[in-house]
C-alpha cells in the first residue's frame, strides 16, 4: 500500500519539476542483511525531496541515475550514488527492529530496556548442530559456556547475567513468540537471537521472567522477490585437548614410586618392570594407549541447506530444507559383523513460514517447523566407555586376551574396544513439529487505532529408541613368577561374562506437547507531539512432558503502554497479574509492574549538529519479575512407593509407602527487584557503544530448612521462601565499523562483569565467620590453603596434626587459620571465586572484507571462574590403580622437594592430599578462538552467464585454541566423556 | 459510504473465519482450558495420610516401610563398610570415599562436625533411618484405628508391631549415644522446640515400656511363616529386651564411675550414676524368660541335625529357621551377584578382610585352644580340624570352595596379587558371601540375622555369671549349648567368674562373627586393651615345590591403637544438632 503511495507520490513529484527524472526504486539494507524500514532517503542538496524506506526497505525516489542521494536512518547515514532500479543500497550496522516478546517490537533507538540481539550474519561465523553452540560471546549479557558430549547433547550452559539464585537459574525460550526449545532448530532459519535482560522487558513474562528471556524469530519471507540459496558444507572434528596418559613401562615405574613413598613395598618386580619395557608378553605385560586404540584422529560433518525466499503482492515466504550429519571418532565399531556402532547423528530440518494479506485490514502468519532425525551409539554408555579411556592404566591388559577374549580385570569387564564394539547398539528418533498461527486485524474502520491479534500455537515432540544390545565374555589371565627366579611358572585364566545374543529393545524415551494462546488488543492514539500506544494482553500456555509432575501452566494478564513526546522522551510502563499452576491451587497470582524510560539527549538543540555525537541515549528501568521453576507439588507432603520389604522367599515384595519430604505451607514464587541503567552512543559516525549498569536483588528463594529444624522430625522439612540474593554487574558492548577505499573493516566487542552475593539461605550453624557461605557468591569454593610439602617426619611432628589421613613426606601441609594446632574442617577459607559462574565474560569481534575476499574472527574469554582439578587419573593419579597422565612430571620425591608442585604420588586414598586445596582449585580463565571465518566471493561478472547471483567459498574454523593456565586439558572440560572439538567446515554457498 | 459499508462487511466476513481457523486448529491439536480452571494441575496419583488410611492394604505399606528402616547390617554402614571392620575381628582396605573406617575411624579424625554431613559414620543419627522409622510407627500407632477393613485384635497387633519398631530403633540408638531426647508422636516443626536429652535410665525405661506395652498383643509365631516371616512376635520384643537390658547392665553404663567425665556424664546421660547389680538380674531374668517360653512354646529352636557347619550356615543364612528372632529384609540379592555393594566391597573390594587375631580365637574341633600344646595345632598346616565356625566365617587357604579348594596364596585364584584387596590381610570372608558365585547365591534373598536365640543363651550364661559371681551349671548350661552346635565339647569346668566372662565373650565373637555383636561387647564392657591391640595379617607365598611360605604383617595401624581415648564408646551427635538447640548435650571427648 504504502509501496504504492510512494510510488505515485514519485511519478507526480517527477512530473510536476524535471520532467527527463525517472522513478527509481531500490532497497536499503543494513549489514545484517536486515531490511531497514522507516530510512530517509534524500536527493543530496534538496531536502524536501525525501521518500521513507517502508517495511521491506523498498523506496522509489524520482531523480536520475548518477544523482547522490544520503540514507538516513536515526544515527547511521551514508551518501550512495543513485544507480538503476533494483539496486540494493547497504547501511552500516544497524539493528533495526527489536524484538522484546510477544510480537511486540521497537525500533532501536526507541528502545526503553536492555535488551541485546545477534543477528543471522553473525550467527553464521559457526557451523553447529545446535544454535546455542553458535552463541559464544555473540550477545552482550548472555554466558555460554562450552559442554562436551555427543553431537546431540552439547548444550553449552547459558546464563543472563549471571545467576541470581540458588535454584533453577535456567530461563525460558520463546521462539517466534512461544516456549520452544533452542536444540530443535537449525541455525540457518534464526533471523535473530535476543535476550531481555530487565525488569522493562521481563515483567510481561511474569512468574517465568526473572532469570531473563532468550528470544528467538525465524525468518521471513519478502514481498516482490524470489530468492534461493543453497549452501553445502563438508568438514571434519578432533579432539580439541585430550590428556596424555603415560606408557606402561612409566605406569609401573610410577605405581612402585608411590608404593615406596606410601612406605610399602613396590608393586612391580624388576622382571615386571623389564617386561613392560621390552613389551615382549603384550597378553601378560600388556602398553595399550586406550586413548589411541579407541578414539580416532577425526570424525565428520556435512551439511546442507537450501534457503528460499520471496512472495508476491499480498503472500510472502520463507521456506527452508536443511540436512545435517555428525560421525564420531569410535574405533572398533565394525568388529560385529551384525552391526555399526559408530556414534552417528543426522537430521533433516524444514520450515515453511507464511505472510498474508487476506484483506486490506488483516493479515495472517502461518509457521510450520519441524526438527526430525536420528542418532546412534554403542549399547554401553558413552560416559562409561570414556570413563574406561580415561581411567584404565595402559598396563592393565591387552585389547583381545591371550584366547581371543576381549582383555578384562578381575572386577570390572569395562574394556573400553569391547564396550564399543561388544555391546550393540542403540539408536533413538526425534521428531518435533513447531507450528503456530496469528492473525492480526485492524478495526480501525470501527474505532481508530485499534487492531487485535490472536496467535496460537502446538507443538509435539518425541523421541522413541530402539536397539540390540549384548555382553560380552572377557578373560583376565594371572601369572605366576616364581619369587625366587622370576620364571614365569604358571598363567591362570579366568573368564567372566557371557557372550549373549542380541536382545532388541525398543520404546518411547520422551515426549513433549506445547499449546499457547495470545489475545492482544492495541490502541494508537496521537495528539500534537505525543503518541501512546496500548496494549490488552491475555495468554496462556500449557507445556506436557512425560509422565506425572510434568505439566506446567501459566495464565498471564498485562496492560502494556508506551508514550513518547517528540520521540524524545519516552516512557513504557507494564502492570499485569501472572499466575502459575506450580503455586498452591487458586494462590496462582503474582502483580508485576515495571516502569522505564528513555530520553533520546541528541535529540535537544545543544546536541543535535554535533558532528563528534551522532546519537546518545539514556534508558532506565525499574520493576518486579517472577521466577516459578522449582520442583512440582511442593505444597504437598506426598507418600510415594517407599521400595520393598521382602517377607517371603519369592521377590514379590511387598511395596511400602513412605512420607515424603513436608509440604510448604505458603509457597511462593521467587520475587526479582530489578533495576537498569544504561546509555547508548553512536561516535564519529563508526563507533557505537552500549553501556549497562544493573542490581538485581531477589526474595522468596527456597531453601532447606533441615539446617534448623531437629533430625528427629524423621522426615525432610519442607523447603520455605526465605532466600534472599543480591546480583549486580556493568555491561559495555563497543563496535567500530569503518570503510578505507574498497577495505571494510571492524573491531568490536563486549565485556561483562557480574556478582552476586548471598544475603540469607537458611545456612547451618558455623562456629567461626570466616566458614560462613552466606555473603558471599553462590557456588563460592573453600578449601585449604597449602604451605607446601612435608619435609620429613620432623617436619610433621613440629607441624599442626592434619586430621584427614596419616601423613607422610611429601604430603601437603596446611595453614592452620585458626590456630587451634590442628587442621579440620574449620581450617578451611574461601579460596578463588565460584564454581557456578565466571563474574567476567567477554568477546572480541574482528574482520575485514575487500574485494570479495574476507575474514572474521571471534574470540571469546572469561575470568574469575574457579575450577576444581579433581579428575581421578587426569590430575589425580594412580589412586585405587587408576591411570596417570604427564600433568603428574612435577610430583614431590625426596630427591625434587624443593622443586614439586604436586603433592607425592601415592595408591591410596590419601584425603589429606586430595581435597579442596589451592593446589586444585585453580583459575578457569581462558580466551578461545571461538570462530575463524575465511571466505571468497566471486565477482558477480564471472558468475552471471551462468544465471547466478552470488558464489561465495569460505572455510570455517570452530574452537581453535585457548590460552589458559590448566594447559593439559580443555578448561571447558576437565574430567572425562566424550571430548569437546575443533570442527573445521569448507564448504560453498550459491544464490539464485 | 458504499465502500466503508463493503470494508465493513469484509472485516465481519474475515474475523468469524480467523477465530473459526484458529480455534480449530487449537481444539485438533490439544485440549486449552479457558479461563480459571487454565491452571489446574492434571489429577495425579499422589497419596497423602488421609488416603493411607482408607484401607488395611495402605496401611499395612506404610508400616513395612516402617519395617524396611530397620537395621540391615550388609548394607551401606560406614558409606560402604561393615561395622565390623571397627573391631579387632577383622580389617578394612576399602579406600576412604567409601568407608568411614580408613577414612574417620583408623585416620583417628572422626569429629562430632563430620557427623553432620557424612553418610560414613558408625552410627548416623539422621542416615540410619532410625528417626524415620520412629516417625512412620508413630504416624501408625496415631492413625491405625482409623483403618476400615481390619478387626480390632489385628489392629492391635499392628500397633505392638509399630511399637517394637520404635523400640528397635530406640535401642540401637542407646546402644551407641546412651540418653537420648524422647519423641512420643508424630512430631512436627511447630512443635514446641524442647526436647531434652534424658538420662540412660529414663531412656531405657521408656525402652521398656514400649516393648512391654506390645508384648500382649503380637503372636508367638507369625501366622503364616511362608509369607509373613520377618514380622516381628512376642519372641522378637522379648529377645529385643534381653538384649537391651544385658547392655545396659554392662559396666559401660553400670559402674562406679562414667567411662569418660563430662557435662553428658554430670547429668547421667552416659550412664546411671552409680553401679546397680540389680540391672544384672534383669538382664538375667529377660533372657532366662525367654528361653523358658521358647522351651515350653516350641517353634523357636537353635539349628541343630547334627552337621555342624551347614548347621552353624543355616542358623545365620537360612530364613523361617526358628532360630532367628528378629530378621531384617531391606534388601536382596540381585541376578548380578557383584551388583549388591555388599558382596563387591567386602568381596573384591576389602572391606572384610579378617585378622590373623580372629583366625586364632577358633580353638580345634576338639575344643581345644590352638595355645594348648595337647590341641594338635599344626602350624604348617594351620586350617586343619578346628572350630567348624571358622571355616563357614573366614575364608581359609585349602578349604573347598567354588567347587575346588580356595587359593590364598599369593598369585592365587583368591589372592592375585599382594595387592589385592578382597584378601589382603591374608584371608577372606566366607560369611553371607557363602561361595561367592552365582550357582549358590543368586536367586536368595538375604536377610539380616538382627538377633538369634543362640544369642540369648550366651546373654543369660554371661549375666548369671555377674549375677552369681560366678558361673553357675545353668549358666554352663545356656554356654554349652550353642558350642554343642557346632560339635564343640563344653566349657572348661570350675572356671573363675573372670575365667568364665572371658570364655563367653570369645565365643560371642566367634558364633557371631560379621553380626554386629561384637563392636557392642566391646564397647559395654569397655575393652580399650583390646582397641589397642595391634593387628596382623599373612602373606601366603607358594613355592614351585607346592610348600608354603608364610609371613606373618602387622595391619595398617589405626590410630586409637596408638593414642586410646575412651570417647570412642559412644558416637558423638552432629554438631549441627547439638546448635539446634532442642536440647541434646554432646558426648564426652567429642567437640
Amino acid at each position: 500500500m504504502k509501496y504504492i503511495i510512494l510510488l505515485l507520490t514519485g511519478l507526480f513529484l517527477g512530473q510536476l519539476s524535471i520532467a527527463q527524472e525517472s522513478i527509481i526504486n531500490g532497497r536499503v539494507f543494513d549489514t545484517n542483511g536486515m531490511s531497514v524500514d522507516g530510512a530517509s532517503v534524500t536527493l543530496a542538496g534538496q531536502p524536501e525531496r525525501t521518500v521513507t524506506t517502508d517495511k521491506d526497505g523498498n523506496f522509489a525516489i524520482a531523480a536520475n541515475v548518477g544523482d547522490k542521494i544520503i540514507v538516513k536512518i536515526a544515527y547511521v547515514s551514508k551518501t550512495f550514488t543513485l544507480k538503476k532500479s533494483g539496486t540494493s543500497y547497504k547501511l552500516k550496522k544497524y539493528q533495526g527492529d527489536i524484538h522484546f516478546g510477544f510480537q511486540f517490537k521497537t525500533k532501536q533507538e526507541h528502545l526503553t530496556s536492555a535488551v541485546s540481539t545477534v543477528f543471522a550474519k553473525d550467527l553464521e561465523r559457526f557451523t553447529v548442530i545446535n544454535p546455542a553452540n553458535a552463541l559464544y560471546g555473540q550477545i552482550t549479557g548472555l554466558t555460554v559456556l562450552q559442554k562436551n558430549g555427543p553431537p546431540w547433547n552439547r548444550q553449552p550452559s547459558m546464563r543472563i547475567r549471571g545467576i541470581g539464585t540458588f535454584n533453577s537459574y535456567g530461563y525460558s525460550i520463546f521462539v517466534d513468540g512461544f516456549e520452544r526449545k533452542i536444540s530443535s532448530y537449525k541455525l540457518e532459519e534464526i533471523e535473530s537471537i535476543s535476550i531481555l535482560k530487565d525488569a522493562a522487558s521481563l515483567a510481561m513474562f511474569g512468574q517465568q521472567g526473572a532469570n531473563g528471556i532468550l528470544l528467538i524469530n525465524t525468518k521471513r519471507g519478502e514481498y516482490n522477490t524470489f530468492n534461493v540459496d543453497v549452501k553445502y558444507e563438508d568438514g571434519f572434528n578432533t579432539p580439541f585437548k585430550m590428556p596424555n596418559f603415560l606408557d606402561a613401562y612409566n605406569y609401573a615405574l610410577a605405581v612402585n614410586e608411590a608404593s615406596v613413598l606410601d612406605g610399602n613395598s613396590p608393586v612391580y618386580s624388576e622382571w615386571d618392570l623389564e617386561d613392560y619395557k621390552n613389551g615382549s608378553k603384550p597378553y601378560f605385560y600388556p602398553n595399550v594407549n586406550w586413548k589411541d586404540e579407541v578414539l580416532k584422529n577425526m570424525g565428520r560433518n556435512t551439511n546442507f541447506v537450501a534457503q528460499f525466499n520471496g512472495g508476491g503482492n499480498r503472500v510472502r515466504y520463507y521456506s527452508m530444507i536443511g540436512y545435517q550429519t555428525e560421525k564420531g571418532l569410535f574405533n572398533y565399531t565394525d568388529v560385529d559383523p551384525r552391526y555399526d556402532s559408530q556414534l552417528k547423528y543426522r537430521r533433516l530440518n524444514l520450515r515453511v513460514n507464511i505472510d498474508a494479506k487476506i484483506t486490506k485490514t488483516t493479515t495472517m502468519k502461518a509457521n510450520v517447523g519441524a526438527n526430525l532425525g536420528e542418532r546412534k551409539y554403542p549399547g554401553t554408555d558413552i560416559g562409561n566407555i570414556m570413563s574406561a579411556v580415561y581411567n584404565i592404566p595402559s598396563a592393565s591388559f591387552p585389547v583381545k586376551s591371550l584366547h581371543g577374549y576381549w582383555g578384562g580385570t578381575d572386577y570390572y569387564g569395562n574394556n573400553p574396544a569391547a564396550q564399543i564394539g561388544g555391546t550393540g547398539y542403540r539408536q533413538d528418533f526425534f521428531r518435533d513439529i513447531m507450528a503456530d498461527v496469528s492473525v492480526k486485524q485492524d478495526l480501525s474502520h470501527l474505532i481508530k487505532g485499534v487492531t487485535i491479534e490472536l496467535a496460537a500455537s502446538v507443538d509435539n515432540t518425541a523421541t522413541f529408541n530402539e536397539g540390540n544390545t549384548k555382553t560380552f565374555e572377557y578373560e583376565v589371565v594371572n601369572v605366576v613368577r616364581d619369587q625366587n627366579t622370576g620364571i614365569i611358572t604358571d598363567t591362570i585364566s579366568k573368564l567372566y561374562g557371557i557372550e549373549s545374543d542380541l536382545t532388541y529393545f525398543n520404546g518411547a524415551i520422551d515426549q513433549w506437547r506445547q499449546a499457547a494462546l495470545i489475545v492482544k488488543a492495541n490502541y494508537e492514539l496521537k495528539w500534537g507531539n505525543s503518541e501512546l500506544m496500548s496494549t490488552f494482553m491475555y495468554n496462556q500456555s500449557k507445556e506436557v512432558g512425560k509422565g506425572q509432575y510434568n505439566t506446567w501452566l501459566t495464565q498471564n494478564y498485562f496492560l502494556f503502554s508506551r508514550y513518547n513526546y517528540k520521540k524524545k522522551y519516552f516512557a513504557d510502563l507494564v502492570l499485569g497479574a501472572s499466575g502459575s499452576s506450580m503455586l498452591i491451587d487458586n494462590k496462582w497470582f503474582g502483580f508485576f509492574p515495571a516502569i522505564s524510560g528513555a530520553w533520546i539527549v541528541s535529540e535537544e538543540d545543544f546536541l543535535k549538529d554535533n558532528s563528534t555525537i551522532s546519537f546518545l541515549k539514556f534508558r532506565a528501568s525499574a520493576g518486579i519479575v517472577g521466577n516459578d521453576k522449582m520442583e512440582h507439588n511442593l505444597m504437598d507432603q506426598k507418600f510415594v512407593g517407599g521400595g520393598s520389604y521382602f517377607y517371603t522367599d519369592n521377590f514379590n515384595s511387598l511395596g511400602g509407602y513412605r512420607p515424603d519430604r513436608m509440604g510448604t505451607k505458603d509457597l511462593t514464587y521467587e520475587k526479582s527487584y530489578k533495576y537498569n541503567f544504561g546509555l547508548d552512543l553512536y561516535l564519529f559516525n563508526k563507533l557505537s557503544v552500549i553501556m549497562d549498569a544493573y542490581y538485581n536483588h531477589r526474595t522468596d528463594i527456597l531453601v532447606n530448612t533441615d539446617a534448623v529444624v531437629s533430625d528427629v522430625l524423621g522426615v525432610v522439612p519442607a523447603k520455605e521462601n526465605m532466600g534472599i540474593v543480591n546480583n549486580r554487574g556493568i555491561e559495555l558492548e563497543l563496535m567500530w565499523d569503518d570503510c578505507v577505499g574498497k577495505l571494510s573493516y571492524y573491531v568490536g566487542g563486549s565485556f561483562t562483569y557480574n556478582k552476586n552475593k548471598i544475603i540469607e539461605q537458611n545456612e547451618e550453624y558455623r562456629p567461626y565467620d570466616y566458614l560462613k557461605r552466606t555473603g558471599l557468591p553462590i557456588g563460592q569454593y573453600f578449601g585449604y590453603e597449602v604451605l607446601g610439602f612435608f619435609r620429613d617426619s620432623t617436619d610433621i611432628a613440629n607441624s599442626p596434626v592434619q586430621m584427614f589421613s596419616p601423613v607422610r613426606p611429601g604430603d601437603v601441609k596446611y595453614k592452620d587459620q585458626n590456630n587451634d594446632g590442628k587442621i579440620d574442617q574449620f581450617d578451611e577459607v574461601p579460596i578463588g571465586y565460584s564454581s557456578n559462574y565466571p563474574e567476567i565474560y567477554y568477546s572480541i569481534k574482528l574482520g575485514f572484507e575487500i574485494s570479495g575476499f574476507g575474514v572474521d574472527l571471534l574470540f571469546q574469554g572469561k575470568a574469575h571462574q574457579t575450577l576444581y582439578l579433581n579428575s581421578e587419573s587426569v590430575f589425580w593419579p594412580l589412586r585405587n590403580y587408576k591411570s596417570i597422565t604427564d600433568f603428574s612430571d612435577n610430583t614431590w620425591t625426596p630427591e625434587t622437594a624443593d622443586e614439586a608442585t604436586l603433592p607425592r604420588l601415592t595408591l591410596l586414598e590419601n584425603p589429606n592430599n586430595y581435597r579442596q586445596n589451592s593446589i586444585w582449585l585453580k583459575d578457569g580463565d581462558y580466551l578461545k578462538l571461538r570462530s575463524l571465518k575465511v571466505h571468497y566471493t566471486f565477482p558477480e561478472k564471472w558468475i552471471k552467464w551462468a544465471g547466478l547471483d552470488e558464489t561465495e567459498f569460505f572455510a570455517t574454523g570452530m574452537n581453535l585454541f585457548s590460552m589458559d593456565k590448566i594447559k593439559y586439558v580443555d578448561p571447558e572440560f576437565i574430567t572425562y566423556g566424550y571430548p569437546t572439538l575443533t570442527t573445521w567446515q569448507f564448504g560453498v554457498k550459491v544464490s539464485f | 459510504m458504499i465502500f466503508k459499508k463493503m470494508e465493513k462487511m469484509n472485516i465481519l466476513k474475515y474475523i468469524p473465519f480467523s477465530l473459526f481457523a484458529l480455534i480449530t486448529f487449537l481444539s485438533g491439536c490439544e485440549e486449552l482450558k479457558i479461563g480459571d480452571a487454565a491452571l489446574e494441575q492434571p489429577p495425579s496419583v499422589s497419596v497423602t495420610l488421609d488416603t493411607v488410611f482408607t484401607k488395611l492394604e495402605y496401611a499395612e505399606r506404610l508400616l513395612f516401610d516402617g519395617y524396611k528402616t530397620l537395621p540391615y547390617g550388609l548394607d551401606d554402614r560406614l558409606g560402604g563398610d561393615i561395622l565390623e571392620s571397627l573391631t579387632d575381628l577383622c580389617h578394612s582396605f576399602l579406600p576412604g570415599t567409601g568407608s568411614g573406617a580408613n577414612r574417620f575411624y583408623y585416620s583417628g579424625s572422626l569429629t562430632a562436625f563430620l557427623e553432620d554431613n557424612h553418610f560414613e559414620t558408625k552410627y548416623g543419627y539422621l542416615k540410619e533411618k532410625s528417626w524415620q522409622g520412629i516417625r512412620i510407627a508413630w504416624l501408625f500407632i496415631e492413625n491405625v484405628d482409623k483403618i476400615p477393613d481390619a478387626t480390632p485384635e489385628y489392629k492391635s497387633q499392628l500397633k505392638a508391631e509399630a511399637r517394637i519398631i520404635i523400640a528397635l530403633h530406640y535401642t540401637d540408638m542407646f546402644r551407641n549415644f546412651g540418653g537420648l531426647p524422647w519423641v512420643n508422636h508424630a512430631y512436627y516443626p511447630d512443635d514446641p522446640v524442647e526436647l531434652p536429652r534424658l538420662t540412660v535410665k529414663q531412656t531405657l525405661d521408656s525402652i521398656i515400656n514400649q516393648i512391654n506395652l506390645a508384648v500382649p498383643d503380637l503372636p508367638w509365631v507369625v501366622d503364616d511363616p511362608n509369607n509373613w516371616d520377618g514380622r516381628f512376635t512376642k519372641a522378637s520384643a522379648l529377645g529385643l529386651k534381653a538384649r537391651l537390658l544385658l547392655f545396659a547392665a554392662s559396666p559401660l553404663f553400670n559402674d562406679d564411675a562414667p567411662y569418660m567425665e563430662g557435662e553428658a556424664s554430670q547429668l547421667h546421660q552416659t550412664w546411671f550414676g552409680s553401679k546397680d547389680p540389680v540391672l544384672w538380674q534383669e538382664a538375667a531374668d529377660a533372657a532366662i524368660y525367654l528361653i523358658n517360653e521358647v522351651e515350653s512354646n516350641g517353634y523357636y529352636h537353635l539349628v541343630n541335625t547334627g552337621k555342624p557347619r551347614q548347621d552353624f550356615q543355616d542358623a545365620y543364612y537360612k530364613r523361617g529357621n526358628g532360630e532367628v528372632l528378629i530378621s531384617t529384609r531391606r534388601r536382596f540379592k540381585s541376578p548380578n551377584w557383584n551388583d549388591y555393594a555388599f558382596y563387591k566391597n567386602a568381596g573384591d573390594k576389602g572391606a572384610g578382610c579378617p585378622t590373623q587375631e580372629y583366625v586364632d580365637m577358633f580353638g580345634m574341633a576338639n575344643g581345644l585352644p590352638i595355645t594348648d600344646p595337647n590341641s594338635g595345632y599344626d602350624p604348617d598346616d594351620p586350617f586343619a580340624n578346628r572350630d567348624p565356625r571358622l571355616y563357614e566365617t573366614v575364608l581359609v587357604d585349602g578349604d573347598s570352595y567354588q567347587g575346588r579348594t580356595a587359593e590364598l596364596w599369593i598369585g592365587g585364584r583368591e589372592r592375585p596379587s599382594v595387592a589385592y584387596d578382597g584378601a589382603r590381610s591374608g584371608y577372606g570372608l566366607r560369611k553371607f558371601l557363602l561361595e561367592r558365585n552365582n550357582a549358590t547365591s543368586v536367586g536368595s534373598i538375604v536377610h539380616w540375622p538382627y538377633l538369634r536365640l543362640a544369642e540369648i543363651y550366651l546373654s543369660a550364661a554371661e549375666a548369671l555369671n555377674e549375677v552369681n559371681g560366678g558361673p553357675t551349671a545353668e549358666a554352663y548350661r545356656y554356654a554349652n549349648a550353642v558350642r554343642e552346635r557346632v560339635g564343640l565339647p563344653g566349657l572348661p569346668e570350675n572356671l573363675s567368674q573372670e575365667e568364665f566372662r572371658e570364655a563367653v565373650f570369645e565365643e560371642r565373637a566367634k558364633e557371631f562373627g560379621f553380626e554386629e555383636v561384637r563392636w557392642y561387647d566391646l564397647i559395654r564392657w569397655k575393652r580399650a586393651d583390646i582397641f589397642q591391640h595391634i593387628l596382623h595379617g599373612e602373606d601366603l607365598y607358594k613355592n614351585a615345590d607346592g610348600t608354603y611360605l608364610r609371613q606373618k604383617k602387622e595391619l595398617p595401624v589405626r590410630q586409637w591403637q596408638v593414642d586410646w581415648t575412651p570417647k570412642w564408646y559412644l558416637s558423638a551427635f552432629p554438631a549441627n544438632e547439638i546448635y539446634k538447640g532442642y536440647g541434646l548435650v554432646q558426648n564426652p571427648g567429642w567437640d
